[in-house]
């Protein structure tokens, strides 16, 4: 049995208000809990709330941590909220793949990689609230650069972008990328 | 290999890089060795096909075909033997087509997993309700029941009772003479409570015109108000001028 802390129950109760991932060094900052301890708190929360001990499971998300409804409550979930899930075209998925492994990026790289204008693609995908600019690159013209959201993380189940499957092979760095360039100043 | 190649429309392909990987896969080709000659003459063969294409599209299928011209054009020219590091031209070519196909191969998972992550309800609340409760300013504070039934009683005892007779004429007091009004009632009263003031006037004109006659006779300092809680009641009283 494990010693409860009142830190324990602190912490709990913030997880249950809360409806977005919570890290460690955000749970630390509001609760004024060391680091440490936080971890060790949510190590015991999350065997707690174990997936299939209760009707919902505490899950390590985005970086973060946060309450789910178990698998169980599913389709009556959907029977009761109706959530319309909305699918993402090929194309937006492709520019994604490409902002999840090379961000920051800038849409000139991404058109690069997939040979094609990556702006409509690009835009659903900011409304989306999946990708944002992440500033601008110091190179001509000051291209702005992307990368990926927590949201993005959310909707994919990823607690971070280490998820993701590994390259099989060696993604060339960007400017690298600019393979054609490189050929054309050549000649 | 020629057998019908050019069955398919552009628009089912997401841009040349997918049309090039379509052409490859389709003859098996190993792309760390591709006849570029071969597949640019396919590439070529299917742009012709296409009927209709919207400039934005077309420029990218082309600037694709041009590439592969290039490639060929070079592959045909005798290799220099230092200094262009002896490289195969198609080099650059094959690293996009790796590159893509690993980025059309994430793109599958990360379907996927939106679409297994679609399972799983996440915890929801209201976060406006939330803020609102835990708004730093001006939080609500607790309020017992009883302080709710007295209010209540005290505006249903106001509204029970038989309304005034009301005579639909024109009000046209002026500013002068609401003021008159307003400071009669409340020297009568020796002080009165906002709401008691207005509780007489039925109609939203005399409402205004009482309203800013209170406020002028304040302005003019004839009147005095205080209120000792937020939200709490008004108390309106005479200004006594010797105090001044």
């Amino acid at each position: 049995m494990t010693i409860e802390t009142p830190y324990k129950k602190i912490i709990e109760g913030i997880l249950f208000v809360t409806d977005e991932p919570l890290s460690v060094p955000r749970l630390a900052e509001t609760t004024k809990i060391g680091e440490a301890e936080v971890k060790s708190v949510l190590t015991e929360l999350m065997d707690d709330y174990a997936p299939g001990k209760h009707g919902f499971h505490l899950r390590r998300i985005a970086g973060g941590y946060r309450f789910f409804a178990g698998e169980e409550a599913t389709p009556y979930l959907n029977e009761l909220f109706s959530p319309r899930y909305q699918k993402l075209s090929q194309a937006a998925l492709e520019t994604l793949s490409i902002i999840a492994y090379k961000e920051p990026v800038t849409r000139g790289e991404m058109e690069l990689i997939r040979g094609v204008n990556c702006d409509g693609p690009l835009r659903s995908l900011q409304e989306r609230g999946l990708v944002e600019e992440r500033g601008r690159k110091d190179a001509p013209g000051r291209p702005v650069l992307f990368g990926t959201t927590k949201t993005f993380l959310s909707v994919f189940g990823l607690d971070s972008l280490m998820d993701l499957p590994e390259a099989k092979w060696r993604l060339p760095q960007s400017g690298e990328t600019a393979s054609l360039t490189e050929d054309n100043r050549e000649e | 290999m020629t057998d019908a190649p050019l069955k398919f429309h552009l628009d089912h392909f997401e841009g040349p890089m997918d049309l090039l990987i379509h052409l490859l896969e389709k003859d098996k080709i190993d792309i760390y060795d591709i006849p570029i000659a071969e597949i640019s003459d396919q590439y070529l063969a299917y742009l012709h096909d296409a009927e209709s294409m919207n400039l934005e599209i077309a420029s990218s299928f082309l600037l694709m075909a041009a590439n592969l011209v290039r490639i060929k054009v070079r592959m045909l020219l005798p290799r220099r033997r230092e200094g262009d590091d002896g490289e195969d031209p198609r080099t650059p070519l094959v690293e996009q087509i790796l590159e893509y196909r690993f980025i059309k191969e994430v793109a599958g998972v990360l379907e996927e997993k939106a679409r297994k992550e679609a399972v799983y309800h996440p915890r929801l609340i209201d976060q406006k309700e939330l803020a609102k409760t835990y708004a730093k300013k001006a939080p609500l504070r607790p309020m017992s029941v009883e302080q709710l039934t007295e209010i209540y009683q005290s505006l249903m005892t106001h509204y029970l009772e038989d309304p005034p007779i009301v005579t639909l004429a024109r009000n046209d007091l002026s500013m002068a003479q609401w003021m008159e009004r307003v400071l009669t009632k409340v020297q009568a009263a020796d002080g009165l409570y906002f709401t008691t003031l207005l509780r007489d006037e039925r109609t939203r004109g005399t409402l205004v015109g009482c309203f800013l006659a209170l406020l002028e006779c304040l302005h003019n300092e004839r009147l005095e108000v205080r209120q000792d809680t937020r939200f709490g009641k008004i108390w309106i009283w005479p200004k006594d001028d010797e105090q001044v």
